[in-house]
């Protein structure tokens, strides 16, 4: 991972996005904008790591990163923002974590387990902190552009006949 | 008798009595609430733009010659209304001006207008009077009249020339009661010039309701002499409550074209549609609270407005809290991520919430298709995996060897988990299984120096499985203030996560109970 050039990084995750894309069934014309989302906020998450360091805040930042691209898209193109997202969260959810974890009790090392079993946790747990604050700013944007309420709903007006009858 | 202030509208005890309601709206009465009022009542707000004429717009019931005019309202330079249909608030707007309403016992025919002095005395009272009996068969003794709020005698000052332009019309006689002078002043009655009129046209004198409120001395009520441009309108109303008379179905009643079985059966339609398009979409990974939504909106463009829906990821229900409710309970069965049927589907309620009409089995078949649709082909999709999973794993910096193996292992694990997962019905056991197998294979692998280490193969091949949208998902709906559904999701994560977490570790104490190394 750390021998990658950013380039390389991108295209490798921006092909994976894509393809997790088609598993997902996303349509046609979305693949190959919420692969390169994936690919760029993979990018963003390696530097982040390379710079920051850490186990949350690079994680927390790079998915902040796709939840605005996610739903500024989706507000933009009105589809629903889980095409954009969901792709691009993949490969950060914490699969080498729990592996290790699972590994370690294995090999009866209970500490490293523990260790790689609440890096697990809290990687999700920023995951899900940065989804939700920007689950929330839409919202907010929203209501403040579309007029919907926080359930979505819009309000209608019916057409309803009228029969004149005029002197 | 006469008018009593309930909840800011004066209403006419006389019409209440017969299911009519005649209210004249204090200043608390905005067109807004009144438009709240007509939502509740399920009725829709007709009115005419109002210039002292004396036109007035008959809406009558089943009508086809008019069906052309449709969608009008306001009627330009309109001061009457007329109408039979139950589904219709009749309203008018004073300030000063008298609003009268009329209705019809037999025939149940209601009517309002706005007379002004210009009104009065071109006599609109009586023109209404004369259509309802022309139009509707009205006879005069069945006719009820109540005279609306309007300035008071002793406030209408009027000048010598407006008492001149009545003399020469009327004779002195008929005018005596409505005209008086203080100090040299003159003062009109516009109450008790109507009421005359009406009675020398025939209507008895106890069928005429009149109120002893002033909009000039009641401070609640508009005023265009006290207030000047200031003056807001006070907005006079009626409609026909319908013979209905619980307070569960008055906000139920179907409109006059439908009958109560058409009503019930496009409820039932409407209903499930609902049900339906909520399905796919969340079968297929929609958010939990889109559907709500959805779903509020598209009972409400079609006319029903109390719909209730309660989602969560395992169970649909939808009903509402009238007499005649209907409820449907939907079981959902086997979830799986198809964001191209979510997309379709959402562009369908799109066009349904537009459409004026819908035909239920062209819906229902429309919406089938979409269920069946397949953006991809199955083992296209499942080769897709192996691709990204193998495209994912090679940031692992590691040999051809093993991206070759994550290829194939993805793919082998991915397609037998499905078909677990369809067999038993049961997804978290396909997964365990999955990982079981793909664990073992890896480390034989390994054992065998086909790859370096298992470790990286393992990683990158579980990536289908992480439950990385199970966590989107939950936190979307958890933020929608959705708990069941949120806390639902989040069981599901975890369980996710379990069952990987339980398929490896398995298959690692299999290899080593076996002799193997890790």
């Amino acid at each position: 991972m750390e021998n990658l050039t950013y380039l390389e990084h991108f295209l490798y995750s921006t092909v994976g996005s894509i393809c997790f894309a088609v598993f997902l069934s996303v349509s046609k014309r979305d693949i190959l904008l919420s692969g390169i989302i994936g690919g760029i906020s993979w990018v963003f998450y390696i530097f982040l790591k390379r710079e920051l360091g850490g186990i949350i805040a690079p994680y927390f930042i790079a998915t902040l990163l796709i939840g605005f691209i996610g739903n500024a898209l989706s507000f933009k193109n009105k589809k629903n923002a889980l095409v954009y997202i969901i792709p691009g969260i993949i490969p950060l959810v914490p699969g080498y974590a729990m592996y290790y974890m699972m590994f370690y009790i294995v090999n009866d090392n209970y500490s490293k387990a523990l260790e790689s079993g609440a890096n697990a946790i809290f990687i999700a747990l920023s995951i899900a902190a940065a989804l939700l604050i920007m689950g929330s700013l839409k919202i907010i944007s929203d209501s403040f552009v579309k007029g919907l309420d926080e359930s979505g709903r819009q309000i209608i007006k019916i057409k309803n006949k009228i029969v004149k009858y005029k002197y | 008798m006469g008018y009593i202030l309930k909840n800011d509208v004066y209403v006419i005890e006389e019409f209440s009595k017969y299911d009519v309601f005649a209210g004249f709206g204090t200043k608390e009465l905005t067109l807004e609430e009144l438009e709240k009022i007509s939502e509740r009542v399920d009725k829709i707000l007709v009115t005419g733009t109002q210039t002292h004429s004396k036109n007035i717009v008959i809406l009558k019931k089943n009508c086809p010659e008019s069906d052309a005019l449709i969608n009008e309202a306001p009627f330009p330079d309109t001061d009457g209304l007329i109408t039979d249909r139950e589904d219709l608030i009749l309203y008018t707007k004073h300030a000063d001006c008298q609003g009268i309403y009329f209705y019809d016992t037999i025939n149940r025919v209601i009517g309002i207008c706005h007379s002004g002095w210009k009104g009065s005395f071109q006599e609109i009272s009586i023109e209404m009077i004369k259509l309802m009996e022309r139009e509707f068969k009205s006879n005069i003794e069945n006719i009820i009249v109540g005279i609306g709020i309007g300035i008071s005698k002793e406030i209408y000052e009027v000048s010598y020339d407006f008492m001149e332009k009545f003399l020469k019309k009327y004779e002195k006689k008929q005018l005596e009661s409505s005209f008086s002078e203080i100090n040299g002043k003159i003062y009109f009655d516009n109450e008790e010039f109507n009421k005359n009129l009406l009675k020398m046209y025939g209507i008895k004198e106890e069928n005429i309701a009149v109120s002893d409120q002033c909009t000039y001395k009641n401070e609640g009520l508009h005023s265009y002499r006290r207030d000047k441009e200031n003056s807001g309108r006070n907005l006079g109303f009626i409609y026909l409550e319908g013979h209905i008379k619980t307070a569960a179905d008055i906000f139920n009643a179907p409109s006059n074209e439908e009958t109560r079985d058409e009503f019930l059966r496009k409820k039932e339609g409407i209903y499930r549609i609902s049900l339906y398009l909520s399905e796919i979409f969340l079968k297929n990974g929609g958010e939990t609270y889109k559907v709500e939504g959805m779903v509020e909106s598209l009972c409400r463009s079609k006319g029903i407005f109390y719909a209730n829906i309660l989602v969560t990821p395992t169970f649909i229900v939808m009903g509402d809290d009238r007499a005649d409710g209907i409820t449907f309970v939907k079981n959902i069965k086997g979830r799986t991520i198809n964001l191209k049927k979510v997309e379709l589907v959402n562009n369908y309620y799109e066009e349904l919430l537009k459409a004026d009409k819908v035909d239920f089995q062209e819906v229902i078949i429309k919406l089938r298709k979409i269920d069946k649709h397949r953006e991809y082909s199955e083992w296209f999709r499942v080769f897709a995996a192996g691709g990204g999973a193998a495209a994912f794993g090679a940031l692992f910096d590691i040999g051809i060897n093993e991206i070759g193996l994550i290829f194939i292992l993805t793919i082998t694990s991915v397609y037998i988990s499905n078909k677990i997962t369809k067999l038993f019905k049961a997804g978290i056991l396909g997964v365990i299984f999955a990982c079981i197998m793909l664990g073992l294979l890896s480390f034989y692998g390994a054992e065998h120096g086909y790859i370096k280490s298992s470790h990286s193969v393992i990683i990158g091949s579980i990536l289908p499985f992480l439950p990385g949208v199970a966590i989107t998902k939950s936190v979307i709906d958890l933020v929608h203030g959705d708990y069941i559904a949120g806390n639902s999701r989040a069981i599901e994560a975890t369980l996710a996560a379990l069952s990987i977490g339980v398929g490896i570790g398995l298959a690692m104490n299999i290899w080593v109970r076996m002799g193997g190394t890790i």
